[in-house]
């Protein structure tokens, strides 16, 4: 399943993957496969994008039904 | 920064991944070296040595860091969980399984470089029934050993990774 909110919240932040992939220290591909919902990363992982791009990991990760 | 340490952890697990693949690779050669070996020089088992010799370290080492990564035991009760043959019935059937095809490999190669007219058969049952009274025993034996060893040996690891 496809990742929009973390889409979302790095396109607020006015960041392109390639930026935020910088920040955190992973490749570009690692945040389009993320986004792309083709990669679950860890937990560690999951807290530096949150620090990044300033959301909690239930506003960037958490999956409602309607999501589905 | 406070993130620029951060490795990436899908290139890494990635990598893991070809590593993998490459000592199964290696494993298949070698082992396939040393049955081509045998049948080419059956009198000079140091023809194959190297390969032997890194079928036995590579083997040992992985054993030995994962009894003390306490992952040997780890692995044992997720397997345990997901199935219903455990693993310590599975090392018996491996080490039976083994010591069948073993035996099978003996028998066969003594009947192709030592069997001549009619003497084929016998040879061959002869070596098989031979080699099989030794290498089920032995290899039996030396798995349910070694599996018993090391799951005192990770279980304690483990443990103690638990009070740090």
């Amino acid at each position: 399943m496809k990742n929009i909110k973390m889409k979302v919240a790095r396109v607020e932040k006015d960041l392109t993957q390639d930026d935020l992939a910088k920040r955190i220290g992973v490749s570009r591909q690692t945040i389009g496969l993320i986004e792309a919902g083709k990669y679950n990363p860890s937990l560690k992982l999951c807290l530096l994008l949150c620090k990044v791009l300033d959301r909690t990991l239930d506003e960037l990760f958490w999956e409602e039904e309607s999501d589905e | 920064m406070w993130y620029q340490k951060y490795r990436d952890e899908r290139v890494e697990a990635a990598k893991s991944q070809i590593f993998r693949e490459l000592y199964y690779l290696m494993m298949g050669f070698a082992g396939i070296s040393v049955i081509v070996k045998s049948i080419l020089y059956p009198d000079n088992w140091k023809a194959s040595f190297f390969e032997l010799l890194l079928i036995i370290i590579s083997s040992v080492y992985y054993i030995l860091r994962s009894v003390q990564k306490g992952l040997y035991t780890d692995e044992i009760e997720v397997h345990d969980q997901q199935n219903r043959r455990s693993m310590s019935r599975k090392n018996m059937l491996i080490g039976l399984g083994a010591g069948i095809a073993l035996s099978l490999f003996f028998g066969f190669r003594s009947a192709i470089l030592f069997g001549g007219e009619g003497t084929t058969i016998r040879y061959f049952f002869l070596s098989f029934i031979a080699s099989l009274m030794f290498n089920i025993p032995f290899l039996v034996g030396a798995l349910v050993l070694v599996d018993q060893l090391a799951r005192k040996a990770s279980l304690r690891n483990s443990k103690k990774q638990d009070d740090e």
